[in-house]
């Protein structure tokens, strides 16, 4: 190490020293001829073979794009026209079958892969799209067109990406009897493939809430939505035991089954809001506040009240606040009323006083407390809750 | 003259290693993010945007835009934001303080009135003069702030937060078009991990030379101005290639003013924007993930490989060095506000990899540039030098920034296929020779000036940015 303890050592020996130190390290790898040697002749024409390469690959890759543009274009009008014709007709399968076979071998290259690509692609938008197509006949037509074994050999391939993607076939196309090539991929530990094969199923199961209520793991808020997408656009009945899915363990199974009982009308009675706000999870208690709100559970009132003493999380109390507004009664008015000028938190105030505006519009025309800058808030939050295009 | 030969050999050592220590970062950041790039595309049936957008169940975005006379474009501009596809979204313009009749042309266009907004100052700002909300129902989900000048984008931005109502807020700048689908795009990530995201941001592309239809890009050009051309290859290489790498590693310190989204909890939480940055999208993040790590709670930085937005660059030397000045500027200051986080353990990666980078790299290599000319003058006239070597090592340094530049291009022509002909991509090419002897000498003397003016503390503002607006002729206009 350089030291300044001797007084002799000047600014010159300090370089020097650093220059020592450096060399020590491994000087030589850098200053040698050896070295000069290796940049000069591997790593610069390396570097440059490399540029040339980049160079020629990327003005081949953009031709190769433009020139297959207009071929491409040609090609997706006469696969749009022509699935249009054979799904809106009504052909028979034998029909179908011919015309698919046809329409491979004279009018479009199929042997080309970005070829097989828009086909499929069209055929999955058409039924992720288009309401009232009939499944059967959209199975068929990607059958015809030779895509199942495309999607196996997907599913079989070792590569999670292409798994995905098989996957992703068999749902859309609702192709219910591969049901069993995806269910090992539940079972998997990378997150995105566990997830979309776990969807699947449930997608393409008969009875996809009995297999959803023995499922013990937790689900995530991508998995909830594409459960609830599914449930939207299948249309299924509300499970039998809706009642065991609140009692489930697996909060995400309960905050799923809130869901699902918002998504049907199916009202809340007192014991399972009794049971679900004191559920110790967060998510669980505001689902179930947000749930009270939307159907309109005015009985719950008064278990509001309690809830809302006990309650310590904000963003809770809030939507309890909410939901109070809209089935809250007198003897909340008076309870919002009581706590109100101790609340701090300007948030909770501003629900406080939507919720008692809702509930009473006149309970703010002779309020006045002692503390001017609390008549200030009060007044500001009243005029903003009263505004027509705020609300 | 012995001490003076002692200072430069050192120099040149300390360089030699300086510079192998560079390639190697800029080599694993080139397999992080091609890395990062593979994974993102590889997982893009996890969930659709379809769904989202069809969703009554994800979560509220605030978009967050201030605005300082924008006259010419706030119309179209608003409109533009106000088609985004998303099923829970407002629109939060803020006018701060304009002096030219933003906040009329606005009132206008859009029915506004003025109203009794409860506005709480969660994050202090300067005196909010009122907010406006439109009286056709058409833009029920615009919301005006109108402020006074606060003389940095940042003060205004605050008083886009503390008025947005939702919990997430994607903040641009006004004058950027957006892709259709950027909020889905950009809560994606924030739905799809278990642990907390706190930030998400994607490409920004050049749109000066670009056509827009409708408020969304019809045909992307490369761009036909000198300075809008290199500014585009320096975007691609920075948002592909660095930006990718570090979010592959969770080390993200910036996601950009004119695109990203946040939480709005944690955002307001490590305090806003600081008014007096000049680099407050670096500033807010380097504080979001001091928060965050002081809480020891898990959090990500997400960026997304995909082109988003479009916003118009400075096109004149005059404004182009103001910008870069400014961002320089907002460097060192970020750094020196930070400077107690650089190496402390207690910070984890954000002190002991990024800041550090930052400083040794990003800070330094205008500096050690500068350094290197002078050195070079110096052996040249009191030295000597080893012409065969200068011309390797300089070919080499050459060589190896072409090559990180077509990487960048490669990939993105790979995946975008941005421009409209083969033409416009050949004009890339032959910026990428030029760049590094033409534009990046302005650009390190843009780093210099901004490092001088942080010494002298010389006095911020919003500058003026001359906009030449988008195609008049569009549908929105």
């Amino acid at each position: 190490m350089i030291s300044f303890s001797n007084s002799n050592y000047s600014f010159e020996d300090f370089f020097a020293g650093i220059k020592n130190e450096l060399s020590n390290i491994d000087y030589s790898f850098f200053t040698t001829e050896f070295s000069f040697e290796i940049i000069k002749y591997f790593i610069i024409p390396f570097l440059l073979f490399l540029i040339v390469l980049l160079v020629i690959l990327l003005i081949a890759n953009r031709y190769g794009f433009e020139k297959k543009l207009i071929l491409k274009k040609e090609v997706e009008v006469k696969i749009n026209d022509f699935l249009t014709e054979i799904i809106f007709s009504d052909y028979t399968p034998k029909e179908t079958k011919e015309k698919i076979n046809l329409f491979k071998e004279q009018e479009v290259p199929f042997r080309k892969k970005w070829c097989k690509a828009i086909i499929l692609n069209n055929i999955i938008t058409v039924k992720r799209n288009i309401n009232g197509v009939n499944p059967n006949q959209m199975l068929l037509i990607y059958k015809y067109f030779g895509f199942h074994a495309y999607s196996d050999k997907l599913i079989r391939s070792s590569n999670w990406e292409n798994k995905l993607l098989g996957i992703y076939h068999y749902q859309i196309l609702e192709y219910k009897i591969k049901t069993g090539h995806i269910r090992p991929n539940i079972y998997v530990k990378n997150k995105f493939l566990k997830s979309n094969a776990l969807i699947a199923v449930i997608s393409l199961s008969d009875e996809k809430f009995e297999f959803l209520s023995k499922y013990q793991k937790k689900i995530s808020t991508a998995d909830e939505l594409k459960i609830l997408d599914i449930i939207y656009q299948k249309k299924s009945a509300l499970p039998k035991n809706i009642n065991d899915w609140i009692h489930n363990k697996n909060s995400s199974i309960v905050t799923l089954a809130i869901k699902l009982m918002v998504r049907y009308r199916e009202s809340l009675t007192i014991d399972q809001i009794n049971y679900l706000l004191t559920n110790p999870n967060d998510r669980v208690r505001k689902e179930t506040l947000s749930a009270i709100r939307t159907l309109y559970a005015i009985e719950a009132s008064d278990i509001l009240i309690d809830y809302y003493k006990a309650e310590t999380n904000k963003r809770n109390k809030i939507s309890a606040l909410k939901t109070m507004s809209v089935i809250g009664d007198n003897e909340t008015k008076d309870f919002i009323a009581s706590i109100m000028t101790q609340e701090k938190d300007l948030e909770v105030k501003f629900e406080m006083i939507n919720c008692i505006i809702k509930i009473d519009k006149t309970f703010f025309d002779t309020y006045k407390t002692d503390d001017l800058s609390e008549n200030d808030v009060v007044n500001r939050i009243i005029l903003h809750v009263n505004n027509p295009h705020l609300n | 003259m012995n001490t003076l030969k002692n200072i430069i050999r050192t120099y040149e050592i300390f360089i030699s290693y300086y510079s192998v220590s560079y390639i190697i970062f800029y080599l694993l950041l080139a397999i992080l993010s091609w890395v990062a790039i593979k994974r993102y595309y590889k997982s893009k049936y996890f969930l659709l945007k379809e769904i989202l957008v069809k969703s009554n169940h994800v979560v509220g975005v605030s978009i967050v835009a201030p605005a300082f006379n924008e006259e010419t474009t706030i119309v179209y501009n608003v409109k533009s934001l106000l088609f985004q596809e998303y099923p829970k979204f407002e629109v939060v313009i803020i006018n701060d303080g304009s002096t030219d009749s933003t906040l009329e042309k606005l009132i206008k266009e859009f029915s506004l009135v003025k109203v009794d907004f409860f506005y709480q100052d969660k994050i202090p700002t300067q005196p909010v003069r009122g907010h406006y909300k439109s009286t056709d129902p058409i833009y029920s989900k615009l919301l005006v702030v109108d402020k006074e000048n606060g003389k940095s984008k940042a003060d205004a931005s605050n008083a886009g937060i503390n008025s947005a109502k939702y919990s997430l807020f994607l903040c641009t700048d006004v004058d950027c078009i957006l892709r259709k689908d950027t909020i889905s795009m950009l809560a994606k990530p924030f739905i799809e991990n278990t642990e907390k995201v706190i930030a998400t941001g994607a490409a920004i592309r050049i749109s000066n030379s670009c056509e827009f239809k409708d408020g969304m890009l019809y045909q992307s050009h490369f761009p036909d101005n000198f300075f809008a051309r290199f500014q585009e290859l320096e975007y691609i290489r920075s948002f592909l290639f660095g930006r990718m790498a570090w979010s592959k590693i969770n080390g993200l310190l910036l996601v950009s003013g004119g695109l990203g989204m946040f939480d709005k909890q944690t955002a307001i939480e490590a305090g806003g924007y600081w008014h007096k940055s000049l680099g407050e999208d670096m500033e807010l993040i380097t504080r979001m993930r001091k928060l965050m790590h002081e809480k020891k709670e898990k959090f990500l930085i997400v960026y997304i490989p995909e082109s988003l937005c479009w916003t118009e660059v400075p096109a004149s030397m005059t404004i182009f060095l103001r910008q870069r000045v400014r961002w320089a500027r907002g460097l060192i200051q970020t750094l020196f506000l930070h400077k107690k986080t650089i190496f402390n353990p207690k910070y984890g990666m954000t002190g002991l990899v990024i800041l550090p980078y930052y400083l040794f790299f990003e800070f330094a290599v205008p500096i050690l540039e500068i350094l290197g000319l002078i050195v070079l003058t110096l052996d040249f006239l009191f030295f000597s030098i080893n012409y065969n070597f200068l011309f390797i090592a300089s070919a080499f340094v050459y060589l190896f920034y072409i090559t990180i530049t077509l990487i960048s291009v490669f990939l993105d022509q790979l995946i975008y296929k941005h421009y409209t002909g083969i033409k416009e991509v050949l004009i890339l090419l032959v910026m990428v020779f030029i760049e590094p002897v033409v534009f990046h000498p302005i650009n390190v003397y843009a780093s210099i000036k901004g490092y001088w003016h942080f010494f002298r503390q010389k006095e911020q503002s919003w500058g003026v940015m001359v906009r030449q607006g988008f195609n008049k002729n569009d549908s929105l206009q």
